[in-house]
């Protein structure tokens, strides 16, 4: 297992409904050592409250919930006071589910059916600042992000991707992993996780002018 | 400014005067008339009989003098003083004010027309041949007295000629009164639907005192008294002009409310001196109040002329050309007044008001044209218009149709989504789980639980990536297949730069291109036992080439029989339906299975 370089062990929320997957995944995560799984919820309400009272640093978090969506208590982690990312848990990894989570504000996504390794190493890249993104989330993030505005559209400039950004958005849609991009263009991984950061960031900015725009353009505005 | 003024002020009096010149030119004097007699010579009775008198020539003019006395004044022509007998008709072209003929007893007749002569011809019968022909010309002193030269001859030389002036006189002011008539009806109308065009509510009074001044000339002779006569005649002209000049002023859109006062209290005073002067002295008020007429009309000439600009070039001159006559034709009749100049017999101020009636018409048919002009122009503004929404309303309309038929496919492919998702995938996690957890682990299981997973992702990634570029496509299924063939020690070599160049590629062919690349991938992980994939696209090809044992079946020319397995023969298949030519051989270091597409661009 990878030693961890981290001062403190990172606090690790899961909230999952089904018993199963959610003991898989606590099972994956506790041989890191870095890592300490606070609780294991089954629904939006103690989700919320052990989010207050545990102030945890991830937060796993299913999206089809018993009281509710996944995504209130993704949105309650990105509005949190403290550090804390929130990781949708995905079976498939389909990009409908993965991108309305990240328009909420998750930092990045885990397949439910990843191997214990695959999401040990998912959590460390958003604790790392460098979250994780597939081919099929990356290219519907380049449909999202980088067609021509529309005339009646106001884009907001922080919503608007950098040339380079667009050019690490394209090779991660063409299936590209991170290291190969960075050689690609020359640079390290770390500058890569930061354009992705940044990707994602835009995309949560642009979830809003993008409806807005799109009913102007029916004339329903 | 003050020098254009000058300039704009001279230039009136100077189109004045040569239009008054024009008409004093065309005003000729009473010349002979073939087959009648001339008669510019003719004797001054000194006493009732007639019996002495004082030969004059013709015209005779006698100069007023400012008292109501009423002269009369008996003429005598003898058949010998001509040269022959006095038979047929007496045709006065130009008849004073009251001529009546004197019986063989000397009395005087009734006079031989009602109509007030002094400004139209007179035609007398004469019975006697051989009698002289004796008459009275009664004349008040401040009228003074014009007495033109005259013919006598058959009825048929002189017809030609009275008809004419009959025309030009009592025929014109007939017409004048008629079109002033017309045109306060026209005006009024349009005052009444349009409030807002003062101009023309002042060319509808401005008829009015039109309308006296053409009735002046068909009044009988002894409505009004010699001096009223021309008094209303002069007042009649000055109110007209006030009127104009609020109409020119609304007409080209000035505020000149100081201009107009001095105006109105002009026309009153000129009002009010000729209620109090006696009649002897209305003559000379009328020639005072009847410069200050001709000095308002010069003012509103000039006005217009420094407006000019504010209306359209043919408007201006049209106007001001009419405006000019109009002020030329009552210059010339009052002239004669003032002066002792030798006028022609001829009075023109009758048609006075035919010119601004034409005026007037001329500016109602500008209006009507311009009205159907804009009318036009809207017409034309509403046609596009409807033209241009009726566009936008039909791009809406499709914008709308292809809205509705996407969110009708985004529904019908997020029900799908949710339902393989939270539905099967719900149950295959549930299963893998326990296959974990359980006390001996299947491989088996799990590897066929994995290949499920596998499957319904790439069936997803199928639903919803079907308008992506097939490079996109491949990056997902590589993603798809990163897990399967890393836990086969088999790592990816990709080199996938952009979709082949393939103009006629459609969607469903696009999911054939990827059924080939995965029936590879398939094949890699279950046969070839290599370390490394490479998968490559260029313009034409689509290459993926192993590192593994090779074709364990090669022919011996090195390439693979495509009828050897189904896999083969479903990429062959598939090839041949996307327009590719399927390549698969050994390469001794491995399989290479390339798709070249042929250079459709040339």
């Amino acid at each position: 297992m990878d030693e961890t370089p981290d001062q403190t062990r990172k606090r690790v929320l899961i909230v999952e409904d089904k018993e199963p997957t959610s003991r898989r995944l606590a099972k994956s995560i506790s041989v890191d050592r870095g890592l300490d799984i606070v609780a294991c919820v089954q629904d939006v309400a103690s989700a919320l409250e052990a989010l207050h009272l545990l102030r945890p640093h991830v937060v796993l978090v299913d999206l089809g919930l018993p009281d509710g969506s996944g995504l209130d208590v993704i949105s309650a982690c990105a509005r949190a006071s403290f550090e804390c990312h929130a990781i949708v848990i995905s079976i498939f990894g389909d990009e409908e589910r993965v991108l309305s989570a990240i328009r909420h504000g998750a930092s990045g996504y885990l397949q439910k059916g990843a191997t214990p390794d695959d999401i040990i190493r998912g959590i460390r890249s958003v604790l790392q600042g460098g979250a994780p993104i597939s081919p099929q989330i990356a290219r519907h993030m380049l449909q999202l992000l980088a067609r021509a505005p529309l005339p009646n559209e106001a884009l907001s400039p922080a919503g608007v991707l950098t040339e380079r950004e667009l050019e690490v958005l394209q090779s991660l849609s063409r299936g590209y992993k991170r290291q190969e991009v960075a050689d690609q263009f020359g640079i390290t991984l770390g500058t890569v996780g930061s354009h992705v950061n940044s990707i994602y960031k835009k995309l949560e900015v642009n979830s809003n002018t993008r409806a807005v725009a799109k009913a102007g353009e029916l004339g329903l505005l | 400014m003050t020098s254009q003024v000058a300039r704009a002020a001279a230039r009136s009096l100077v189109f004045t005067i040569v239009m008054v010149g024009l008409l004093y030119a065309l005003n000729r004097p009473v010349g002979e008339l073939s087959g009648a007699l001339f008669v510019d010579d003719i004797l001054l009775c000194a006493e009732p009989s007639c019996a002495q008198g004082e030969p004059v020539t013709l015209p005779l003019r006698v100069e007023r003098s400012y008292t109501t006395e009423v002269n009369t004044s008996r003429f005598r022509l003898d058949p010998s003083f001509v040269g022959g007998g006095l038979a047929g008709v007496a045709y006065f072209p130009a008849a004073p004010r009251a001529l009546s003929l004197v019986d063989a007893g000397f009395a005087p007749t009734a006079p031989p027309s009602s109509r007030n002569t002094s400004r139209g011809p007179l035609l007398i019968e004469l019975t006697d041949a051989d009698a002289p022909l004796v008459f009275d010309i009664s004349w008040v002193a401040h009228e003074g007295l014009i007495l033109h030269p005259f013919h006598i001859g058959p009825r048929e030389a002189v017809q030609m000629s009275y008809l004419l002036r009959v025309g030009l006189t009592y025929g014109l002011a007939l017409t004048s009164i008629i079109l002033m008539l017309a045109s306060f009806a026209i005006c009024a109308a349009i005052y009444s639907a349009e409030r807002s065009e003062a101009a023309f509510f002042w060319l509808a009074m401005s008829n009015g005192p039109g309308l006296l001044i053409g009735a002046v000339y068909l009044l009988p002779r002894d409505l009004l008294s010699p001096g009223y006569d021309l008094a209303v005649l002069i007042l009649a002209a000055d109110v007209y002009v006030a009127f104009i000049l609020r109409f020119m002023t609304r007409f080209i859109g000035l505020d000149t409310p100081r201009l107009e006062r001095a105006n109105i209290l002009g026309c009153g005073a000129h009002a009010l001196c000729v209620l109090v002067v006696p009649e002897g002295y209305l003559n000379l008020v009328s020639a005072v109040f009847a410069f200050w007429a001709v000095g308002w009309a010069l003012v509103i000439l000039t006005v217009f002329q420094l407006n000019r600009e504010r209306t359209s070039r043919r408007s201006f001159f049209a106007l001001f050309g009419l405006l000019v006559l109009a002020l030329a034709l009552s210059c010339h009749d009052w002239m004669p007044y003032f002066g002792s100049l030798p006028w022609g017999p001829s009075f023109t101020g009758q048609a006075l008001p035919t010119a601004l009636g034409v005026a007037t018409l001329w500016l109602v048919v500008q209006r009507l044209l311009d009205t159907l002009t804009r009318l036009e122009a809207l017409n034309v503004r509403l046609d596009q218009t409807v033209a241009a929404k009726s566009q936008e309303l039909e791009a809406n309309y499709r914008l709308i149709a292809q809205n509705q038929t996407q969110a009708a496919l985004d529904a019908e492919r997020a029900r799908i989504m949710v339902e393989l998702h939270d539905g099967v995938g719900g149950h295959i996690l549930n299963i893998m789980a326990y296959a974990e957890e359980a006390e001996r682990r299947d491989p088996v299981l799990e590897t066929a639980l994995e290949d499920v997973v596998r499957e319904i992702g790439i069936i997803m990634d199928s639903i919803t990536s079907l308008d992506m570029p097939l490079d996109m496509i491949l990056g997902g299924l590589r993603h798809r297949y990163e897990g399967l063939l890393g836990r086969l020690g088999v790592s990816f070599d990709w080199q996938v730069q952009g979709p082949p160049d393939l103009p006629r590629i459609a969607s469903d062919q696009k999911m054939d291109v990827v059924r080939i690349v995965q029936e590879a991938l398939n094949n890699v992980a279950k046969h070839a036992r290599a370390t490394q994939v490479r998968v490559s696209t260029t313009r034409h090809h689509l290459i993926i080439e192993d590192n593994g044992i090779g074709l364990s079946a090669p022919k011996p020319d090195g390439r693979a029989s495509l009828s050897s397995g189904m896999g083969l023969r479903n990429m062959a298949q598939r090839a041949e339906q996307v327009g590719a030519e399927l390549d698969m051989v050994d390469t001794g270091q491995g399989t290479r299975i390339a798709l070249t597409w042929p250079d459709v661009r040339g």
